[in-house]
């Protein structure tokens, strides 16, 4: 069983596919899934799922949507009376993440966490208190995959307290298991309250699966040719990017932006929030709904001012978060390398072309 | 279907309704001109109309805005009704005209998406036609009873 | 096909940078990921990026009102001249010019517009769903599956799959249904026309409407806040469209608040109805918004609907002539008083039925 070294819980275990839901209790239980009104060759993170799908690069929707909903109902008020809408406290089990999407996590937990600063958000955090992440990692990274430009990579545990990774025909008996190795002191409780459903994996197939993870983080780096690794590189992007915000490049990476928000709403990392008032007559709510930076009205003041008037201003407002404030303010390169934004922009803009442009020694001079 | 004549059926329905749970809440967007005029000469003559409906006074019914209408519903109207003067007959010349062509519009795409065509209504009302307007607003009533409490657009606040 | 299509808009973007004819050309380069070239603004040194294929799907005139705006608040009459811009257009493209002409966001003479007479663009979902199938059950994502697509002389497309190998597809069989059902695929008043035929032009499509009216208004419902559920407010359908050009979005009104921002299925469907509303006689269906919307909503069906209504109605359809008024700005002497509820009348609102 456990490798045991004074750890408490179990290390790892082999499970079949099919007892997966077993795991999910009384928890909310989330998985890969095709139903519904998924579109044709997507899938996406659905609530209890009558089968889980495999066989996927990633999911449509990054974790985000369970932690921090696109719409939350703060507080309600009738007049003069406010209501808290109590936050659930809910035990949340999430199956079948990507590691970028895990990792991303990681990231938010940073903003909505109490590092940021000592305040914590209590409807994230919450949320994510109660919560078991179990990522699946990649064999076979899409196109649109550079997780390892960004300081992550299609194995890395960063972000989930347990890892999965799909056994083949030959490794443990009949290909419908999973190899589940835990990271965090969570993942090793949850390991043990459910040894029932666990194997034992041997040292041996461990090592293959090492194997094979070495071979899918080379697949992600020759796909992505973008040499370089950002998350390796925190303090020259912190001292790099910064005389970049008047770089002349960014008129002609920026020139096909509709300013349509898709990437913003999609990317695992992005967190820009609105909080409104909604009411009728005496009575109301008040919410928190995702916003983003690309929407015109983003910036604009009380006043009537808007600092970023035009589509450049606002998109180089995008990478420079990424890839400049977040890293002064965090240490961290906001981006994951998922590629969502990459698929879901209609004019095909493509956040590698901005990394490769700047990857190259800063220089006024350069005209695209 | 044997359908007897609307005045008696709809009188029929209102006191039929009497004791019912729900009532209908229509919003009617009237134009000042002819069909407010129309509705307070109905008043006037006491003709009698289900108390369902609150009146929106505009100048024109060129100056309704679709956006109220889907407002209203959204807000929780059973119904919405506008009225405005006969085409031809509008106070500023052709307001009417180029409003029937909205009206037209958003009735149909309003139908197509699924909102029940009884729930969202448009005639015209001239400012003689104080019995018309009665008429009027039983008809749409009954309508509005017929498909019962909205539920399709409504937004609930809190 | 596309080769030579290329070759030519070069040369035409080139010549008309060096003669000082336009400062800017608007038109497509190579994409970075299969099935897409992306818009391309190229001045005299780039234009070898430009390239015309049947990835072009893009409504290029969705740049053009930033490049003819005013400075608000002006009072004075505009002192620098407008920008003389080169657009590459297909004949959606150029209706939607001539709606922004028509309601002044362009300025017609200062905009150089090359027309392509448009054989039709490549649907990427039908080829994505195209691979999936290929997977069976549980297949593949198959956005990922694909590696590269390429257009063959032979007028097929190939698609270099992961576990597939090499699928080859009729251009018909995968091109965007706007462009099977476009009747307008020659645009009509460019100031140069490349060479070459456009494909024949299709039926409008309206089939589906008409059947889709045959449900029930419970079944019609079912399928609307069903495709609705899934939509996020990200906006990116009214910002792909091209005459969607107000600064101000009545979505984002806040001294009169006609809809909350977040995605409340009450707003999220009637930010739909009003922007769909809103098109009305200015939609030219190149289902911009379609392609743009991350959740893979069914909005054609209903742009194709408001566009139906105007023409069945008001016999007016957004093609190529500027001088016709909008169907809103006007009216006609048509007999449209099918809807009005008339309270003589013994039948029931049963609805239009149209």
């Amino acid at each position: 069983m456990s490798d045991s070294k004074e750890r408490t819980g179990m290390d790892r275990g082999i499970i079949k596919k099919s007892d997966i839901p077993k795991l999910a209790g009384e928890r909310r239980f989330f998985a890969p899934a095709r139903e519904g009104t998924v579109p044709p060759g997507t899938c996406e993170l659905q609530e209890n799922p009558a089968e889980i799908a495999y066989g996927f690069s990633n999911v449509r929707a990054p974790l985000k949507e369970i932690f921090f909903p696109q719409t939350e109902t703060m507080y309600t008020f009738d007049f003069d009376e406010v209501t808290d809408v109590p936050i659930p406290a809910e035990q949340i089990l999430v199956f079948g993440c990507r590691p970028c999407d895990a990792r991303a996590l990681a990231q938010l937990d940073e903003v909505f966490g109490p590092e940021n600063k000592g305040y914590t958000d209590p409807y994230y955090m919450k949320r994510r208190e109660g919560s078991i992440v179990i990522s699946l990692a990649c064999s076979a990274p899409c196109p649109t995959c550079f997780c390892t430009a960004t300081g992550g990579g299609p194995t890395e545990t960063r972000g989930a307290d347990l890892v999965a990774h799909e056994l083949e025909n030959g490794q443990a008996g009949d290909g419908g298991s999973l190899l589940i190795e835990a990271v965090t002191e969570k993942g090793r409780a949850f390991l043990e309250s459910h040894k029932k459903l666990f194997g034992e994996a041997s040292d041996q197939l461990v090592e293959e699966i090492r194997e094979k993870d070495a071979a899918a983080v080379e697949a992600v780096r020759r796909a992505n040719e973008l040499g370089v690794d950002l998350g390796r590189q925190i303090d020259a992007l912190k001292e790099r990017m910064d005389p970049l915000f008047d770089d002349e490049r960014w008129q002609q990476l920026t020139a096909g932006c509709i300013g349509c928000g898709a990437c913003t709403y999609l990317c695992p990392t992005c967190y820009c929030f609105d909080i409104a008032d909604e009411s009728r007559m005496y009575e109301g709510r008040r919410i928190r709904t995702w916003d983003s930076c690309q929407f015109a009205m983003f910036t604009k003041h009380a006043s009537g001012h808007n600092p970023r008037t035009n589509k450049k201003e606002r998109l180089r407002q995008r990478f420079m978060h990424k890839f400049s404030y977040a890293v002064e303010n965090m240490n961290e390169v906001l981006c994951v390398g998922c590629g969502r934004c990459i698929t879901a922009c209609p004019v095909n803009l493509d956040i590698r072309d901005v990394i490769r442009s700047f990857a190259k020694e800063p220089s006024r001079e350069n005209a695209s | 279907m044997d359908v007897p004549a609307a005045k008696s059926i709809h009188a029929k329905e209102l006191l039929t309704a009497q004791n019912d749970e729900w009532h209908p809440k229509i919003v009617a967007f009237l134009c000042n001109w002819c069909s407010y005029a129309g509705a307070d000469l109905a008043g006037v003559s006491r003709l009698q109309y289900g108390p369902n409906v609150r009146i929106i006074r505009v100048p024109c019914s060129a100056r309704v805005n679709p956006q109220y209408i889907v407002k209203a519903l959204q807000n929780g109207a059973d119904g919405v009704l506008v009225s405005g003067c006969h085409p031809g007959d509008c106070h500023y010349i052709s307001g009417n005209l180029v409003a029937r062509r909205k009206f037209a519009l958003t009735k149909m795409l309003l139908e197509f998406v699924g909102v029940e065509p009884e729930r969202v209504q448009f005639s015209w009302v001239s400012a003689s036609e104080g019995g018309r307007f009665a008429d009027l607003m039983n008809r749409v009533i009954a309508d509005v009873r017929r498909v019962g409490p909205a539920k399709r657009l409504v937004k609930h606040l809190p | 096909m596309s080769n030579a299509r290329t070759a030519e808009i070069q040369k035409i973007a080139k010549d008309l940078l060096e003669e000082g004819k336009v400062e800017l050309f608007i038109g497509f380069q190579e994409g970075t990921v299969p099935l897409r070239s992306r818009p391309a603004f190229v001045q005299a040194e780039a234009v070898e990026s430009l390239v015309w294929d049947s990835f072009c799907a893009n409504n290029l005139a969705v740049y053009l009102p930033k490049y003819y705006e005013n400075q608000p608040g002006r009072r004075k009459k505009r002192e620098k001249p407008y920008p003389k811009i080169g657009v590459a257009a297909k004949g959606c493209d150029m209706r939607s010019i001539v709606a922004l002409t028509k309601e002044r966001q362009v300025q017609r003479d200062s905009l150089l517009v090359v027309g392509v007479p448009c054989e039709g663009m490549i649907d990427t979902r039908k080829v994505e769903a195209a691979v999936a199938a290929k997977g069976g059950d549980g297949g593949a994502a198959a956005a990922d599956e694909i590696l590269e697509a390429r257009e063959t002389e032979a007028g097929k497309l190939e698609v270099t799959t992961r576990s597939f190998g090499v699928l080859s597809f009729d251009r018909e069989e995968v091109l965007q249904d706007c462009c099977l059902e476009c009747r307008f695929p020659m645009p009509e008043g460019a100031d140069i026309l490349l060479s070459g035929q456009a494909r024949k032009p299709g039926d409008g499509g309206y089939a589906r409407i008409e059947q889709f009216m045959k449900k029930s208004s419970e079944e019609r419902w079912d399928y609307f806040s069903t495709e609705l559920s899934r939509c996020i407010r990200c906006n990116a359908c009214r910002q792909a469209c091209p005459t969607c050009w107000c600064k101000e979005c009545f979505a984002e009104q806040t001294d009169l608040k006609w809809i909350g921002v977040g995605n409340t299925p009450s707003d999220a469907m009637i930010f739909q109805i009003i922007r769909v509303f809103h098109q009305a006689g200015r939609c030219v269906e190149c289902d911009a918004c379609y392609r743009a919307c991350p959740m893979h909503i069914d909005l054609r069906l209903y742009t194709k609907k408001i566009v139906k209504d105007v023409e069945d109605i008001f016999g007016y359809l957004p093609a190529f002539d500027a001088e016709a008024l909008p169907p809103l700005a006007t009216f006609g002497d048509e007999q449209c008083d099918f809807f009005i509820t008339d309270p003589d009348k013994a039948e029931t609102a049963e609805g239009t039925g149209q």
